[in-house]
């Protein structure tokens, strides 16, 4: 029986993936897919939660479902593009001015 | 406006060809020239199609499966007063100048078309009216799952940045599927179109732009990544154990397998981002405009750097 902790352990595995991802990675891109991971495992968590935590608890008889967990998801898959397409915004111009995506030459972003 | 509904008179059209509303509407001039309902077929193959058999045998109940052919009352007194010869098998369905009558299509693609929507294991895999997980088989959950978690360990492993864009579309397309095992199959169709159709594109277009070798390879030293690669173990057996297992108080299945409540609708989903998360949507309106014109803005960057670097190369 495929239960919320099957979904909580698909979670972790991903969010543990993203964070290898983030620190052993030394393209940019490469870390922005970290991040994707990340929120995808966050995301995953987000509707597990909904879906499952209506067990147990009486439903309100004529109440609407409860759908906070996929309205958060959807936010963050929302926030998820914006923050992909700034990113990458800011590494265009990194590479502008560095010709190379490394984030080690990232050091003196400011000047 | 008064639409006029006029149903041409056709002869080779056999009378008792059943039409359904949509048909009707098809068929339904708005005080205009006579719709074309016939579809061409070149002389050769309206041979051959005469030389066939006859129809698929599907075609004997033409209304059964999919409810197409059942002629609603508007139709029917329509039809009343037409002289009802019968036909030839073939002379219904095949007009004698070589052109196949569209109910035809209609009657006999149609169902070999929605037949996969009739069937159990798909409507069981779009979670379609599946109050709990049951239905689903757990070797799908363990399929996508298994998808999901092993692409996320090649955009650890891989090396080479496309490579990792493509591991990062499995894990996405896995997670998406696995959103219709909970019930979300909006939240399953915006993952796919936002995640894997935009964002995914959008880092592959950084990744194009942003090397001369798409193929470079950009490593860490052997005990940083060893580190890297420990730290993640760590978060996610901490996550495990302490999450999932403190959650589920120690024991196995302690965690809800199986929820109540009845299925929401996208009507739900509608009325919450209206209702409850109003103020939420104006604002992630507002941040994508704003993230629209300040990418733009940054990614131009300022000309005087744009004129110095073309110098310096």
């Amino acid at each position: 029986m495929i239960g919320l902790s099957h979904f909580l352990t698909l979670s972790a595995i991903l969010f543990g993936c993203g964070a290898a991802t983030i620190l052993t990675k030394r393209n940019a891109i490469g870390i922005l897919m970290g991040v994707e991971l990340i929120l995808n495992a966050a995301n995953v968590n987000l509707v597990a939660f909904n879906r499952f935590s209506w067990a147990g608890a009486s439903v309100v008889e004529g109440a609407a479902p409860a759908v906070d967990g996929l309205m958060f998801a959807m936010f963050i898959i929302v926030l998820a593009a914006a923050e992909a397409a700034i990113a990458l915004a800011i590494f265009l111009n990194f590479y502008n001015h560095f010709a190379t995506i490394d984030i080690e030459r990232a050091r003196m972003l400011s000047g | 406006m008064s639409y006029k509904i006029t149903l041409p008179d056709h002869p080779e059209i056999p009378p008792d060809s059943p039409r359904d509303f949509l048909t009707s509407l098809l068929y339904a001039n708005i005080d205009g020239p006579e719709p074309t309902r016939c579809i061409e077929l070149p002389p050769s193959r309206m041979d051959s199609a005469r030389r066939r058999s006859g129809p698929p045998s599907r075609s004997a109940n033409p209304g059964g499966a999919v409810g197409i052919g059942e002629s609603s009352p508007i139709t029917q007194a329509l039809d009343r007063g037409r002289p009802r010869a019968p036909l030839d098998v073939h002379e219904r369905h095949f007009r004698a100048d070589g052109q196949v009558d569209r109910v035809v299509l209609r009657r006999y693609l149609a169902p070999f078309i929605l037949w996969p929507f009739s069937q159990g294991w798909v409507r069981v895999l779009l979670a379609q009216q599946s109050p709990t997980l049951e239905p689903v088989a757990p070797w799908l959950f363990y399929l996508f799952a298994g998808v999901a978690v092993l692409g996320a360990l090649g955009v650890v492993f891989s090396q080479q940045i496309v490579r990792m864009a493509v591991f990062l579309l499995f894990t996405l397309g896995g997670v998406a599927f696995l959103y219709f095992f909970l019930e979300a199959e909006f939240l399953a169709a915006i993952q796919l179109i936002v995640y894997v159709g935009g964002t995914l594109i959008l880092i592959i277009f950084g990744v194009m732009l942003t090397s001369k070798n798409p193929f470079v390879r950009l490593t860490v030293p052997v005990g940083q990544r060893l580190l890297g690669w420990g730290i993640g173990l760590a978060l996610t057996l901490m996550m495990l154990f302490i999450g999932v297992l403190e959650l589920a108080g120690g024991a196995p299945g302690a965690l809800p397998t199986e929820g109540g409540g009845e299925h929401y609708g996208i009507a739900d989903l509608g009325r919450n981002l209206l209702g409850k998360y109003a103020l939420p949507l104006e604002l992630a309106g507002v941040l994508l405009l704003v993230v629209m014109i300040g990418a733009a803005y940054i990614a131009k960057g300022r000309q005087a750097d744009l004129a110095e670097g073309e110098g310096h190369s």
